[in-house]
Formats: C-alpha cells, structure tokens, sequence
C-alpha cells in the first residue's frame, strides 16, 4: 500500500507516542518511533524522516538539545516541538534554527493533521 | 473451505502488546529480515494468498513440477509450522503463536493437516507484507469466513468506498485507538464509540474466540469510517457518517448488527450517566 511518506515521533510517555503514532499512520504516514534524543537522532539517521514531532522534555537528551544536534548534522530537518511546558527563552533560538512549531500538550487529533498536511503535505 | 476456529482466542490488546511483538521478534518486521524471517514470511504469505493449504500443497506453489523440491520445501514448510525437536532441545513454530492454525484434515492421497492463517495471522501479514490492492483482494476472498462482516462484504465496501476498504491493513500496526484519552478530538461520534469498543474489546477476555474476534475487528472497521483521514477537515457532524451509513444503507443485514452495537453503546452510556448524576457528595 502506498504511503505519503515517513514521520519520526520522539517521546518518553509511551501513552502519548502510541496515540500521535496512531493518528499519524491513520492520516497515511509510515511513523518511526524513538524513546529518546539519541534514539531520534540514530532513528533520522536510518530513516530521513520528512517530518519530525520531539517531545520537549525527554531523558538523556532533551528534545531542544536533540534538535541542536540533529540541525547540525541535517539543516534540513524539519521539527515540531511537543511540550508540555513551554519554555519560550530556548523555543525562540530553536526558532531561529528554523525548528517549525511548538504544541502544547494535549493537542488534538486535528491539530497534528493540520501540522502535518501543512508541513509535509501529500507528494 | 475455510472452517472457523471456536477454541479460545486472545483478546485484541494481546495482540498489539504480545503477539504483534513477538511476531515481529521472532518472524521480521517490513524491513530487516534475517534468512529464516524470510521462509516464514514466504510460508505466510502462501497461506495468505492460497488459503488453507497442507505443506505438500505450499510447497508446490513454489515448485509446480520438481517433485524432489517439493518434497524438500514440504518439509522446511512443516518445521517452520510445527516447530521441531532436536537433541531434546524444542523449538517452536508459527501454530505456537496462533498466526497460523490447522484448519481442516485433508484425506486425499496422503492424509494430513490443512494449515490456514488465523485472523491475528491475517493481520500480521498485513502489517509486515508489501501487499499490493488485488492481493489483499485475494486474501479477503480466501478468508470471507473468519471476517464474514468485512472480507464477505467486500465487494460491496469497495463499490461503495473505494480504496479506503484497504485501512483494515492499518489494524495490523494494532491501532486500536486506546490511549485515546490523551488526546483531543474534535469527532465526538468516533471518540465514543471507539472508547466503546475498547471497553468492550477488553471485557470478556476469557470467551473470546475467532467468531468473537472477527465480530471485533468489523467494529473497528466500520467505526473508523466515521474517523477517515481522507474526509474533509471541518465537516458537518452528520457528513462524517456520510461513509458509514452509505455501507450500511445497502445492506440490511450489516445495517442490523451495526445498529444493535449502536445500542449497546448508548444503554452503557446512560447507566454511566445515571451513576454519575446518582453522585451526592455536594
């Protein structure tokens, strides 16, 4: 079955990233999951997702600290922050590294819809 | 011929925690599969494709004239089957994860097992098998039995939603919409009935079996047509039944059993209703 193209979601709850994965392969995409920032990171990697969702807060490596390494390596990445509370002084310089958005937790089914029709829309 | 299997099955959430896991351990995931992954993919996919099969048949699928093959493949089929024991040492086969089951016995010529895929089997394969669209066609006409109410309809569904008939690939990735509490979702319809249909997949554990779970898998199905990726953001309430009552409009049958799941949701819902408006604590 043909599929609109691969998504990487990074997040410690498995709850959390068993739902949006859920969503995001219903919405079409072929979704890798990673537990954490280095797992993200050996995850793009392997699979050079056209999309990823991190998690803000994460072990071993927080999800702004995986972007910064992850933006290094592949300028082109494009990342969408989840959080669930925001912290605005390190958003705004991911921001400025071209990090996509940031949603808060919980975000709806439509929200991530929309995210991803808008940033990784049908080929 | 296909026969329905009435001993115990597990439950849905076994699947997509335990067996699914497994299933991907031992016999591969889409990508990445080891040499023995790869014979078991292969049988699977035969019973997929053919049917309830015995090894012998499997094995000329692949080797219509060499007898000698044949009779190689056959025996390579049975181990990857049945398991085997060696030096005391037992290793298991597919049967042992319920992805395959022995349909039938077959007394033609040399008599044995028919082997044909479970409905987990079906979903398994789906989730880890490049199906193109006529081969999950094949599969849901090799398997109309064990999923009467999707794979007996799916003529119907197909003329009447088109290639969406092929999200019941997506059940194989155990979508199951579970954790859905943590989520928010505009689509209060397909919130409560998929809510539902956890509480009720999850209850009765123990009678489960293939009637019980082919019963389930058709719930999800057709409540996901009330959830379709592919509708129109911002729709009406009423158009996002649009899909659903097109189906079930053309088949009274469908229209009985999918309205009685209906009720059912609504007399769970109202005595939940009842107890929370029954609290005085204030």
């Amino acid at each position: 079955m043909s599929k609109k193209g691969t998504i990487l979601v990074a997040d410690d709850d498995e709850a959390v990233l068993d739902t949006t994965c859920t969503f995001l392969e219903f919405f079409g995409y072929n979704v890798v999951q990673a537990k954490d920032g280095r797992d993200a990171i050996s995850k793009y990697r392997e699979n050079k997702p056209g999309l990823v969702f991190l998690d803000v807060k994460m072990p071993k490596m927080s999800g702004y600290q995986t972007f910064f390494e992850l933006e290094e390596e592949f300028p082109e990445a494009k990342v969408i922050f989840i959080t669930a509370h925001a912290d605005f002084s390190k958003w705004k310089k991911a921001k400025s590294k071209h990090a996509l958005e940031l949603i808060e937790k919980p975000y709806s089914a439509e929200k991530l819809r929309e995210l991803t029709e808008k940033f990784y829309p049908k080929k | 011929m296909v026969i329905l299997n009435m001993g115990k099955s597990q439950s849905m959430l076994s699947y997509k925690y335990y067996i699914r896991p497994q299933a991907h351990h031992l016999y591969g995931k889409f990508t990445s599969k080891s040499k023995h992954q790869e014979n078991v993919q292969r049988s699977l996919r035969i019973l997929a494709l053919e049917g309830p099969m015995t090894t012998w048949e499997m094995a000329k699928v692949r080797f219509v004239t060499n007898n000698d093959k044949v009779r190689t493949k056959e025996k390579e089929y049975r181990r990857l089957l049945v398991g085997r024991t060696d030096r005391g040492v037992r290793s298991n086969g597919i049967l042992d994860l319920n992805l395959v089951l022995v349909d039938s016995k077959t007394t033609k010529r040399n008599p044995g097992n028919k082997y044909r895929l479970s409905l987990y089997g079906i979903l398994y394969c789906l989730d880890v098998m490049d199906f193109n669209e006529k081969e999950i066609d094949r599969i849901a006409k090799n398997y109309e039995v064990i999923l009467p109410l999707v794979f007996g309809n799916w003529g119907l569904l197909k003329s009447t939603i088109g290639e969406h008939v092929y999200n019941i690939s997506l059940l194989g990735k155990g979508l199951l919409f579970d954790n859905l509490h943590i989520i928010k979702i505009e689509n209060i319809e397909f919130y409560e009935l998929i809510s539902y249909f956890n509480i009720k997949s999850n209850a009765r554990t123990e009678s489960f079996n293939e009637e019980k779970i082919g019963e389930l898998i058709s719930l999800w199905f057709f409540i996901t047509l009330l959830y379709f990726p592919n509708l129109k953001r911002k729709m009406k309430n009423k158009d996002t039944q649009k899909y659903l009552r097109k189906v079930l409009k053309k088949n009274g049958e469908l229209n009985e059993w999918f309205s009685s799941f209906i009720k059912e949701a609504k007399t769970f819902y109202k005595q939940r209703s009842k107890i929370v408006n029954e609290i005085s604590i204030v």
